[in-house]
Formats: C-alpha cells, sequence, structure tokens
C-alpha cells in the first residue's frame, strides 16, 4: 500500500509537475522570506557579540578630570570584584594631517600596546587589521578603515598630528606625543566604532573625522587619560541581554562607589604634591629675586666707577687742555735756562781747560814725588851707610862728587819747577852740598824736611788736581742735568707738539667708552629687568597656581559603558527593525501560499473525482483516499520550504547585512540555520497545505460514492449583480459581458490574482520607492536645504574680535558670493524616556538671514521657518525619535556637560542628521555665555571654481580647512543607494516569482478547468489570439485591479519598510515619487505579461477533440 | 461536382511503432443541401471523418473538398477561418457555456461571424427564443442541444455537423432534434451531416455513408425519405 501510495503520489507529481512546482515555488518564498529575515537579527546579533567577545570589547571606559594615576589603578583593582582586565590608555583629540596635503582632519588619537596587543589575549577593545599590519614602532601609526570618508590616509603616507589650536608646527603636539610625525602602516577596524558615526570633538568642528591608533610610547603624558575594563561574568552574557545591562549597571554603581572613596585621595596626593613643588618653586623664584636685587646692585656699582673713570678722563683731559699755554711757557723759559747753562757749561769747561797745562805739570810733579823721596831716602840711607862707615864728614871725593851732583839734580829739579811751587805756595828749602859734605848728618834734617815738603806739596797738588777734577765733574754734571732738561724739554715739546691730536683722540675714547658703558647699562638692565619680568610672572604663575590649587576640586570620574560608543546603541534597535519587517511579509506570503495549494489542490481532487468516487466505492478509507493528495501537498511545501529556507537563511541576511554595512563597519556575516523558525516555517507550510489538501479532498468525499461517480453538477451560471444595472451591463460589448461573467464565476481564483499581484505590485512599490526615497535625499538634503557650497572650519582661536576681519577676508575672494558665520557642534540631545540621540546644534549668527545658505521650511506646506528667540527649531526625524512637537521641551548636554532645555518652536524638513537650530541669543540666554562661532559658510558664484576658492580660503590664519558640500554629501550617500539596489533585486526577483508562480498557476488551473469550454470556442472558429483573449481577458483585468491595488497598499507598506529601516541619523525622502508607480505598473505588466505569453502556447496545444469528449 | 467530396482521405496516427490509420482511404461526397447521416459501430472511424470536414482534424493524405476547395491544403488561419465561417458543429454534449445565458450562447458566434443571423431569430427558429435569458443549467437536455443547434446555425454556415446530437438525450426529444435538423435542411437547404450509431434514423437521411474499419463501407442515397416522427427505435 505504502510503495502503490508513493508510486502514484510519484506519479501524479509527474503529471501535474507544474502545478506541484507552484505550491513549491510559493511555499519556498514565503518560507524563504520569513526563515531569511527572521534569521537577520539574530545573524547580526551573534556576529555582532562574536565580534566583540573575540575582541574583548571594553565592558566599561572611565575618564577622569584628572587622568588615572597607578594607584587609582591599584585602588579599582583592589576595590572592585570580578575584574577580568584592566588597561590604561591614552586619546588626545587632535587634528591631522597626510604631509604633502592640505586638508585637517579632527581625530581621536588612542594608544595601543602593541605588545600587549600581541601576547595578552585579554587585551581590552582589539583593532583589527584590515589592511597592512599592525604598529611595530613608535613612529608608526595604524588608521581607521576609512569609514568616514577619511580615505585620505593611505598605508605608506606620511601624517602629522598636531595639537588643538589647530595650527601646524613642527613641534606643536608637545603637550600629548613625544613624536608628531608617524607613518600609516595599516587600517584598522574597532569594535569602538562599529558605525560610521565618529563621536564628538572638542577641537575644530566638533565632530571627530576618524581615528587613529599610536603607541602608547609616543604619548607624553603622565597619567592614563582613559581607564578600560572588562569583567569575567560579563564575557559570557550576550550584549543585547537584559542580564548584561544589569551586570554593568551594577559594576557602574560600584565603581560610583570606588570614585566618591579614591578621589578625595587622588586630590590630596595631587595637592600634597603640588604644595611641594610650589615650594620649590618659590624657593627658587626668592633665590632669582635675591640673585636679581644683588645682581642689580652690582651692577650699579660697576656702571656707577665705570661713569666716574669716564667722567675722570674728561676732566684730565680739559685739565690738559687748559694747561697747554702754561706749558708751553714753562717750555720756552726750560729752553731758555738750558742755553744759559749750557753756555755757563762751556764757560767753565774753558776755564777749566785753560788751567790744564799746570795741572798735568802737577801730575807730572807728582809722579815725580816719590822718585824725589826714593831719592832722598836712597841717598839717607847711603849717607846713613857711609855716616856708620865713614863718619859724619865726607872725606873722599867721589862722595863728595857725588853728593855735589845730586845736590845738584835736586836742586835743578827745584828750580824747574820753582815757579809752580812757588804759585802753589811751596818753598823748597836750599840743599848745600857742601854743607853736606861737611856734615852728612843734616842730611837728614834735609830729607826729612823734603819729606814735609813733598807732603806739603804733594797735599797741595793733589788738592789742585783734585780741586779741577771736582770742577770737571762738575761741569759734567751740570751738563747731565742739562741734557736731562733738555729732554724733559723736547718731551715737553712733543707732548705741545701732539696735544691736539692727543686732545681728540681720549676724548673719541671717552666717548665711545661712554656709548659702551651706555650699552651696556642698557642691555644689562634689560636682562634685569627680563629677568625680574620672569620672576614676576613666574611668581604671579605660582601665585595663580596656589589660588587654583586652593580651588582645586576632586577629580570626577565618568563611567561609560559600551552605550557611549557611536553606533552600539543603534545597532541592536537597527536588527530588531528587520525582525518587525520579517512578520509582514511572511503573512503575506503565507496567504498567497495557502490560497495556491488550496486552488490546485481542490483542481486535482476534482479531477480525480471518478478516481476518488471508485476507490471510495470499493471500500477504501477517506483517509486512505485523502493520504495520496496529503502526501503531495506536503511534499511540495516540504521540499519547497527546504529549498527556500535554504536560500533564505543565506541570502536575506547576508543580502541585508550588506545593506546595514553601509552603517557598520563590522567583520563578515556567517550565516546560520536557526532550526526553531526552520521548525516553525516547515510546520506553518506543511499545514497549510495539508490542510487546504483535507479540505479540498473533504468536499469531496462528503459525496456519496455514486454521485462522485457521476460528472460534478457544471457550475450553475449566475446573473451577475451587473445585469441589475442595465445602464452599465447594456453597454459593455459581448466580449466584456462574457469576462463578466467568467470573473464573477471564478471569485477565488480572481480574489487569488489580485491577491499576487497587488502584492507583487506593492513590493515593487516598496522596492523603487525605497530606492527613491533614499537616492532622493542627497538631492533634497544637499541641493534643496543645504543650499551652501562651503564650509570653512575655523580653527580654535577664532576669536569672536576677528569676525569683521574674516567677512572682510571672505568678501574679498572674488567667487564667494555670501557668507555667514555659525557655530556648530555634535552633542547629545536627551528626553526622558528614549535613548541618546547625537544632533547637531546649529546657530547661525544672523538666523533671519539663514535663507541662502539654510532653507528652513515645514515639509508638507513648504512654509518658511523662523528661528525664533528663546525658542529653537528642530528637524522633523529627532522630532520623531523623540516623539516631539512645537511647544516640547528638548534637552542638549553642552560639550561642558551642562545641560540645557529649550521649547521647540518649529519642525524642519531634513533628511541627514539631526539639528536643533537656535538664535545666538537663545543660546546665550540659556548658557550664559557667548556663542564663539566655529564654521564659515559661503555660497559661490561659480561652483566651478570650488578648488581656487577653497585655497584662497585656506590661506586665512583662521580657516583650518574647506568642505566642498557637493563632493562631501557625494560620500556621505554614494554608497547607500548602491548597497540597497541589491534588497531591491531581490524585491524584485521575489515579488516577479510571486506574480509569475501566482498568475501561472491560476491560468493553468483555470485552463485545465476550462478545457472543454476552449476546445468548444476553438471548433467554434475562434481565431488563436481570440482564444487567448477570452481566457486572458479576465486575468488582465484581475492583474488591473491587483495592480492597482498593490499601488495602493504599496504606499503603506513602503512607509512600514522605511520606518522599519531607517537609521537614526538619515530621514528617507517619505513620498515616493511617480517613476516608482510606473516601474511598478510596468514591472507587474511585464511580469503578467510573461505568464500570458506561457498561456498563449498552452492554449494553442489544447487538441479540439476535447470538446468531443464526454463529459466525465 | 459535389458539394462536398473525400477523396481517398487518409488519417493516420503513429503511436510508437504502431501506425493507426483512423481513415484509412475514405471516399464520398455529399451534395449541397443533402441531410446525410454517417453511420457505424464505435471505433468505425465516423468521428475522424466529421473531425477532418470540420477543420478539427487535419487529414494525413487526400483531398477534402468543400464548395469547391480542398481544406487539406488549407494552412492553420485558413482552417480556422473555414471553420468560422463555414462550419457548424452540433456537440453531442452540448458544449455550451454553463455561466453565459442562452442568448450569450448564440452570441459567441455571432460575435465572431459577421454575416451571422440574429440570435434571437435563430432561438426563434429553434423554438428557444423565449429561454433567451436563461442559463444552460435551467433548460432540459433537449433544450440545451436545440440552443446548440442555434448556436450553430447562428454563423450562417455552410453545413451543419452534427456529432451523435442525440446521444445524451432520450428517445423523445432525440427524436425533436432530429426533427428540427431535418427540417433545418429541408427549409433552409442547410446541408446537415449527423454522425450517428444508430442505425434506426438512417431512413430519415437523403445519403447514408456507412463506415466500418475506417473505411466507407456502403453510401446509400435514400429515395424514399420517411419523416422522423414515422421511424421509431
Amino acid at each position: 500500500m505504502k510503495k502503490t501510495l508513493i508510486k502514484d503520489v510519484l506519479r501524479q507529481i509527474k503529471a501535474t509537475k507544474n502545478r506541484f512546482i507552484s505550491i513549491l515555488i510559493i511555499v519556498a518564498l514565503g518560507t524563504g522570506f520569513y526563515a531569511g529575515l527572521k534569521a537577520v537579527c539574530p545573524d547580526m546579533i551573534e556576529m555582532a557579540q562574536e565580534y566583540y567577545t573575540d575582541t574583548n570589547l571594553m565592558d566599561i571606559e572611565i575618564v577622569s578630570t584628572m587622568g588615572f594615576d597607578e594607584d587609582d589603578i591599584l585602588y579599582i583593582r583592589e576595590n572592585l570584584s570580578d575584574i577580568k582586565a584592566l588597561k590604561g590608555g591614552y586619546t588626545a583629540d587632535m587634528f591631522a594631517s597626510r604631509i604633502g596635503s592640505d586638508r585637517d582632519y579632527v581625530i581621536k588619537v588612542y594608544s595601543i600596546d602593541p605588545h600587549a596587543l600581541k601576547t595578552d589575549a585579554n587585551y581590552i577593545s582589539v583593532p583589527y587589521v584590515t589592511e597592512g599590519r599592525m604598529i611595530e614602532a613608535a613612529d608608526e601609526c595604524v588608521v581607521d578603515i576609512g569609514f568616514s570618508g577619511v580615505s585620505d590616509f593611505q598605508v605608506g603616507d606620511k601624517i602629522v598630528l598636531y595639537g588643538e589650536d589647530g595650527i601646524k608646527e613642527e613641534d606643536d603636539s608637545e603637550d600629548a606625543l613625544k613624536i608628531n610625525e608617524f607613518t600609516v602602516v595599516g587600517k584598522v577596524s574597532t569594535p569602538v566604532y562599529i558605525s560610521h558615526e565618529r563621536g564628538q570633538s572638542t577641537v575644530g568642528s566638533g565632530s571627530v573625522s576618524s581615528y587613529i591608533y599610536i603607541d602608547e610610547e609616543a604619548f607624553d603624558y603622565d597619567v592614563y587619560t582613559n581607564l578600560y575594563m572588562n569583567f569575567t561574568a560579563s564575557s559570557n552574557m550576550y550584549f543585547d541581554d537584559p542580564v548584561y545591562e544589569q551586570y554593568i549597571d551594577a559594576k557602574t554603581d560600584e565603581l560610583e562607589r570606588i570614585a566618591s572613596e579614591r578621589n578625595p585621595m587622588r586630590l590630596k596626593a595631587i595637592l600634597d604634591e603640588a604644595y611641594e613643588e610650589i615650594n620649590d618653586a618659590q624657593i627658587k623664584i626668592d633665590d632669582g629675586y635675591s640673585e636679581y636685587y644683588s645682581g642689580k646692585s652690582t651692577f650699579e656699582r660697576e656702571i656707577r666707577s665705570a661713569q666716574r673713570e669716564i667722567d675722570r678722563g674728561w676732566d684730565q683731559i680739559e685739565e690738559f687742555e687748559d694747561s697747554l699755554p702754561e706749558l708751553q711757557k714753562q717750555y720756552d723759559d726750560g729752553i731758555a735756562e738750558y742755553e744759559k747753562g749750557l753756555k755757563e757749561y762751556e764757560d767753565g769747561l774753558n776755564t777749566l781747560k785753560e788751567n790744564e797745562e799746570m795741572i798735568s805739570m802737577l801730575r807730572t810733579v807728582r809722579e815725580h814725588f816719590p822718585q824725589i823721596r826714593d831719592a832722598a831716602d836712597e841717598l839717607t840711607k847711603i849717607i846713613d851707610e857711609y855716616i856708620e862707615e865713614n863718619g859724619p864728614v865726607v872725606t873722599d871725593e867721589p862722595t863728595k862728587e857725588l853728593i855735589r851732583r845730586i845736590v845738584g839734580e835736586i836742586n835743578s829739579v827745584k828750580e824747574k819747577y820753582a815757579g809752580e811751587l812757588e804759585e802753589l805756595g811751596i818753598t823748597l828749602p836750599d840743599i848745600s852740598a857742601d854743607e853736606i859734605i861737611n856734615d852728612l848728618t843734616i842730611v837728614s834734617g834735609i830729607t826729612e824736611n823734603l819729606d814735609e815738603y813733598i807732603n806739603e806739596a804733594q797735599r797741595l797738588i793733589d788738592e789742585t788736581i783734585k780741586q779741577y777734577e771736582d770742577g770737571l765733574v762738575a761741569l759734567e754734571e751740570g751738563k747731565k742735568q742739562l741734557d736731562d732738561g733738555k729732554k724733559q724739554l723736547d718731551e715737553l715739546k712733543s707732548v705741545l707738539d701732539n696735544a691736539d691730536e692727543t686732545i681728540s683722540d681720549t676724548k673719541a675714547q671717552l666717548r665711545s667708552g661712554q656709548r659702551q658703558l651706555d650699552r651696556e647699562k642698557s642691555s644689562y638692565s634689560k636682562e634685569l629687568s627680563d629677568g625680574k619680568k620672569e620672576l614676576d610672572d613666574a611668581q604671579a604663575e605660582l601665585n595663580d597656581a596656589k589660588a587654583e590649587l586652593e580651588d582645586l576640586e576632586e577629580p570626577e570620574w565618568y563611567i561609560y559603558d559600551r552605550n557611549n560608543n557611536p553606533g552600539y546603541a543603534g545597532y541592536v534597535e537597527n536588527t530588531q527593525r528587520v525582525d518587525r519587517v520579517a512578520v509582514v511579509f511572511p503573512v503575506f506570503f503565507v496567504a498567497v501560499a495557502m490560497l495556491v495549494s488550496l486552488t490546485t489542490m481542490s483542481r486535482m481532487v476534482e479531477e480525480q473525482r471518478t478516481q476518488i468516487g471508485t476507490l471510495k466505492a470499493l471500500g477504501y478509507s477517506n483517509m486512505s483516499i485523502m493520504a495520496k493528495y496529503i502526501v503531495y501537498a506536503v511534499s511540495a511545501s516540504v521540499i519547497g520550504s527546504i529549498v527556500g529556507m535554504g536560500l533564505g537563511f543565506y541570502i536575506l541576511p547576508l543580502v541585508i547585512y550588506n545593506a546595514y554595512r553601509t552603517m557598520y563597519s563590522m567583520p563578515d556575516l556567517t550565516p546560520v540555520i536557526y532550526w526553531d523558525t526552520a521548525a516553525l516555517c516547515m510546520i506553518v507550510a506543511v499545514a497549510c497545505t495539508a490542510l487546504s489538501a483535507v479540505y479540498s479532498c473533504n468536499k469531496e468525499l462528503k459525496e456519496k460514492p455514486a454521485s462522485l461517480m457521476r460528472a460534478r453538477a457544471p457550475k450553475i451560471g449566475k446573473r451577475v449583480f451587473l445585469e441589475r444595472i442595465p445602464f452599465v451591463w447594456n453597454r459593455l460589448n459581448f466580449m466584456q459581458k462574457v469576462s463578466v461573467r467568467n470573473m464573477l464565476r471564478y471569485k477565488k481564483r480572481i480574489a487569488m490574482t489580485v491577491i499576487g499581484i497587488a502584492g507583487c505590485t506593492a513590493l515593487l512599490v516598496a522596492a523603487f520607492g525605497l530606492q527613491n526615497s533614499i537616492s532622493a535625499i542627497a538631492d533634497l538634503q544637499y541641493g534643496e536645504i543645504f543650499k551652501y557650497n562651503i564650509s570653512s572650519v575655523l580653527a580654535d582661536d577664532f576669536g569672536n574680535d576677528d569676525i569683521d576681519g574674516l567677512y572682510a577676508y571672505a568678501d574679498s575672494i572674488e567667487n564667494i558670493s555670501d557668507s555667514m558665520l555659525v557655530y556648530q557642534s555634535t552633542l547629545n540631545a536627551s528626553r526622558e524616556g528614549y535613548s541618546d540621540k547625537e544632533v547637531y546644534l546649529f546657530i547661525p549668527q544672523y538666523p533671519e538671514r539663514i535663507e541662502p545658505f539654510i532653507s528652513l521650511r515645514e515639509r508638507k506646506s513648504r512654509e518658511g521657518i523662523v528661528i525664533e528667540e528663546g525658542s529653537a527649531v528642530i528637524n522633523e526625524k529627532l522630532s520623531k525619535l523623540f516623539d516631539l512637537d512645537v511647544g516640547d521641551e528638548i534637552s542638549v548636554r553642552l560639550s561642558s556637560g551642562k545641560q540645557i532645555s529649550v521649547a521647540v518652536s518649529a519642525i524642519t524638513e531634513n533628511y541627514a542628521l539631526n539639528y536643533v537650530y537656535m538664535s545666538p541669543k537663545t543660546y546665550k540666554s540659556l548658557t550664559g555665555e557667548d556663542i564663539s562661532y566655529n564654521m564659515l559658510l559661503g555660497n559661490l558664484a561659480d561652483t566651478e571654481m570650488v578648488s581656487d576658492t577653497s585655497r584662497s580660503l585656506m590661506e586665512n590664519e583662521h580657516i583650518l580647512t574647506v568642505v566642498n558640500m557637493a563632493t562631501s554629501a557625494q560620500g556621505t550617500f554614494d554608497g547607500v543607494a548602491e548597497k540597497l539596489s541589491l534588497i531591491i533585486v531581490v524585491l524584485i526577483v521575489c515579488s516577479g516569482l510571486l506574480e509569475i508562480v501566482v498568475l501561472y498557476n491560476l491560468a493553468s488551473i483555470n485552463i485545465a478547468e476550462r478545457v472543454r469550454e476552449i476546445a468548444t470556442i476553438k471548433v467554434l472558429g475562434f481565431y488563436e489570439n481570440e482564444v487567448s483573449d477570452y481566457i486572458s481577458r479576465e486575468n488582465v483585468i484581475s492583474t488591473a485591479i491587483g495592480i492597482i491595488c498593490g499601488l495602493l497598499i504599496g504606499i503603506p507598506f513602503e512607509k512600514f519598510i522605511v520606518s522599519a529601516a531607517e537609521v537614526d541619523a538619515v530621514m528617507f525622502a517619505p513620498n515616493i515619487n511617480f517613476m516608482s508607480f510606473v516601474a511598478a505598473t510596468m514591472l507587474s505588466i511585464v511580469f503578467a505579461w510573461a505568464v500570458n505569453i506561457i498561456m498563449y502556447f498552452q492554449l494553442k496545444k489544447i487538441p479540439m477533440a476535447e470538446s468531443l469528449k464526454s463529459v466525465e | 461536382m459535389s458539394f462536398i467530396e473525400f477523396k481517398n482521405v487518409y488519417k493516420r496516427y503513429k503511436n510508437g511503432e504502431v501506425v493507426i490509420n483512423a481513415s484509412d482511404g475514405v471516399n464520398f461526397a455529399i451534395e449541397e443541401g443533402e441531410f446525410a447521416v454517417i453511420v457505424g459501430t464505435s471505433g468505425a472511424g465516423k468521428t475522424t471523418v466529421l473531425n477532418m470536414l470540420g477543420g478539427i482534424d487535419r487529414a494525413t493524405e487526400g483531398e477534402i473538398i468543400v464548395d469547391g476547395e480542398d481544406i487539406v491544403k488549407y494552412d492553420e488561419k485558413k482552417l480556422i477561418t473555414y471553420r468560422r465561417n463555414n462550419v457548424g458543429f452540433v456537440f453531442q454534449f452540448y458544449n455550451l457555456m454553463n455561466n453565459l445565458t442562452v442568448k450569450e450562447n448564440v452570441e459567441l458566434s455571432t460575435h465572431i461571424r459577421k454575416n451571422g443571423v440574429n440570435p434571437i431569430d435563430v432561438l426563434e427558429k429553434v423554438g428557444m427564443d423565449s429561454y433567451a435569458d436563461m442559463f444552460p443549467s435551467q433548460l432540459s437536455g433537449g433544450q440545451q442541444q436545440r440552443v446548440a443547434i442555434a448556436r450553430a446555425l447562428a454563423k450562417n454556415p455552410k453545413l451543419l455537423l452534427c456529432d451523435e446530437p442525440t446521444g445524451a438525450l432520450d428517445y423523445e426529444t432525440a427524436k425533436s432534434v432530429l426533427k428540427l435538423l431535418k427540417e433545418l435542411s429541408e427549409k433552409m437547404g442547410m446541408t446537415v451531416i449527423v454522425i450517428t450509431h444508430n442505425l434506426a434514423i438512417t431512413p430519415m437521411a437523403d445519403r447514408i455513408i456507412r463506415m466500418k474499419s475506417s473505411k466507407v463501407e456502403s453510401i446509400t442515397v435514400n429515395e424514399t425519405v420517411v419523416p422522423i416522427d414515422d421511424i421509431e427505435w
């Protein structure tokens, strides 16, 4: 029996394979769509979970107003339980530009520890490299994968990071970084940034355009700016599970408690250290002061003495100048005296020279004195000897002679010099030889006398000679003195002669000396005053520091969980959107599938009426008769759902995730089969088809076998309601009447056709509408609403004093036709009961003149909106996100942390991103602060020249970078439509399949059921196209009705899909454009037409002989 | 030349290796305005002959001359046009469109035939004019067959082909339908060809063609036509 059953079913399938395939496809579509869409959400959650787990996405991040020191970390470690990993890191908001490029980007710089990254399996928030490699050296960096248009940084590029003031100087990043030039070695994606949002910044335009990782060694901070932590328990929790949230909330509370304990300690430590430092500094400053004062007095003293010297010099030279006449006189006198002395000397010399002869004679005489003395002595001796021998009288002649001769000799000498001697007063006694001869003894008297005389003479001569020589010496002495005097005089002369020169030289010297002194004085005093100023500054600084310290509050910890990561919170919401869409499609598909299988099964059962009757007559149970049809239907739905879900589970999540990837930067999705969903699908599909089989069979089986054996009573013709309206009915031509009758005969089928085609058309409208909604955004947003051509980002140091100058500068650029300063900042807006949304606070300087730049208008009425004082204008999407209406209040958290609330006065049309517009006055009244503008909007006369104009603008010191709206808008929306087109292809294919299957199935059943009728009209002589018309006219009409219904259903359907697919930052254009309707209609017609062509050939094949067969 | 002539008409079907001759050299002729009856047992090849004559089926070989033209040579389109303009077909099971009224069923013919007859007039002719707005299901078998005849006549055809027109009818009704057909032939000069396995009705025909084993067994021109009312079976 079983074998027979299977054989029977297989034969049946073979005989009616088209119907079988119809059921199969429709079931495949229904289950595939449902399973696929249902899988998207868990697939994406699973993928994200895996991603977060694999990369150890931080559970909690803490930022402190004073950073974290090692003690902080230690304290947390000791007091917080369940920590799996805890790591400090640095971040800084900086500007970056590629070397060789003018463009600056505000980027968030993160530290990374490349070593720990490699070795620590628990490294928190691991970025994964998508291109190139991870950093290995301190001068390397890896950049954001380039999600938000910063494709400027490529692997191999060198980039410069610089500080918050936005001025590009080589050493500007000193405060944050040790080095500021980095080589890009790779691109990364990080679990911290899963969406295109890059968060907010305090620098530049206020929004971060990219992030970058550098080695933590490259940072120059003393303390960590951020702490990241993971917990052991949370690593096993699903991130979208409320349990996780509760767990993290508990940890946050714990951390807040820890903060309240730890922060006073930290403050104290900081104060202690600071005061110590201050004291040290005070000492240094005091030393400095005393050094200064001592230096100052030394300097002043030295200066004074130098000045005195110079003054003295002046006195001297003046004195000298004054004494010159006197000196001249002295000189003249001296010369006269000298000449006089010289004469005296020469006279003296002459006098002496006159005595020279006598003196030389005297000298000669003196020379002779010893001879005389000797002679006298000899004489005496002789005499004495003689006396001894001979007595005192000389008796012998010889001796007498001798005595005579000697005496004669003496006398002759005496005679000779008698004059001179006399002149000298010497009178030598006369010696007489005879007397001597007679008494030699007298000789001794004589000689004694002679000695006396000689001595006397000698004394006299000596004296005279001495007198002479003394005179000579005295003269020479005098001469020498004269010479000396002369020399002095000569010197004086030369002095006198050089006096003029000397005076002018000296004066010049004095003057230059004075100058030098002055110079030294001024330079020195400058140095001193500089030193003083430095000291004063230092002191003031120190005082400030002291004052600051006194005001120093406890550090504050900001504890963030993952919800603070840009895009994180929206991710789950977005996946749930798909889930919501998932419900609508299957309901629709299941309805159609049921209708298809119902009609198919009914037809099949009807066709086999006789067989069923026979079996029944033979005594088969209802169940065993039904089994064939149930097995047939079930096998179609089982195969269909396997095929459908097989494709659905794989294709849809990938296609939809791919579209979501325009907003998310995450790893590839691995589709998973969800057996519970699969089972549910299968059960529903099987139940639907089986039930329709049972239902169809039951209808027949209720009848008696006998009646079953008879031909089924043909469907009785009935009056149609239109007949009762003769006005209409009579106007219809014959074929129209026939069509009306036929349509009303097969109401069920017509209904199915209408439903199928309406569904298909609605899908197409939604698909095209969606595509158009998205592609229209760029034109609407950047063509009609944001009309300004360029926006220039201003440097942070742009003060409101420079406003006029900047306007003047902009006006001076010819191509700029209009410009306005605005303040724009990315902030978080909040409303009780809603998650925070990222918004732009936008404050134009002249709100009343905003129209040429931004069109604020009510979308439907297109009425212009004015930014009123004291209230804000918000965009439509934001009003929807927060359910805000005019008059409600919206809260915005400023970057300072301050929360401001403002009433909404109007809601403006806007498609991309969310904006809160207000006037500068409103801002001031809310915050008490003046706005400092950070952006200059500009309209161009010639948009072709935008790059020239940008360049001109960039030359201004205040302008950091110029954004060309035309290209930036393109960049934002280019990818979106492209990636969505895949979804649209899927929708078109599915809706096409749906329409074709439904139409084909119905048409083929229709033909099968009416084959006799068709054969008859063929016999009657209907041409082929007339036959085709006769049959398909109903299809055409019901297709038309279906299309109209579909277009109508399509509108809310598209709205539903849009609302489900829209993200926070974007509002799709809510109106479906006409072309979407046209395209949907055309495609629906094409599908219907395709089915009609198939039908045409089937009709052609119907043999006319069918008309002759007996009615079975 | 006769109004209708079959000359050596063959119809062969290939069923795998076996070739079946549904018509095996059929020859006969029928004159215009005749009431002809083709009789034979089931499977004798009557229907094949009728189908070929009615342009529903094509002969494999031979000539079928209708009003001087060989319809075997017609292409598909011409054959449809031939059916459309020249042939009225009456089926055993009437083949009325159940969801169309009596009048509309007739209009199916007039809709495609320019020289058609006013449906009401035709219905009057078959005695069904008072049923014009009724649906087939509200009529008896004989009435339905009258409507079917009216539908065939409405095209103003050259020949009326009837395939066992009384096969599904009871005796009296069958008689009345046959009477109607006979009348049409006599009053309108319509060439009527009736296929039947009922030999009893042959006396009312002008010409009797007997078929056996796909061949014409004999052709009898009936000189003494008996009115249907006098025939009993």
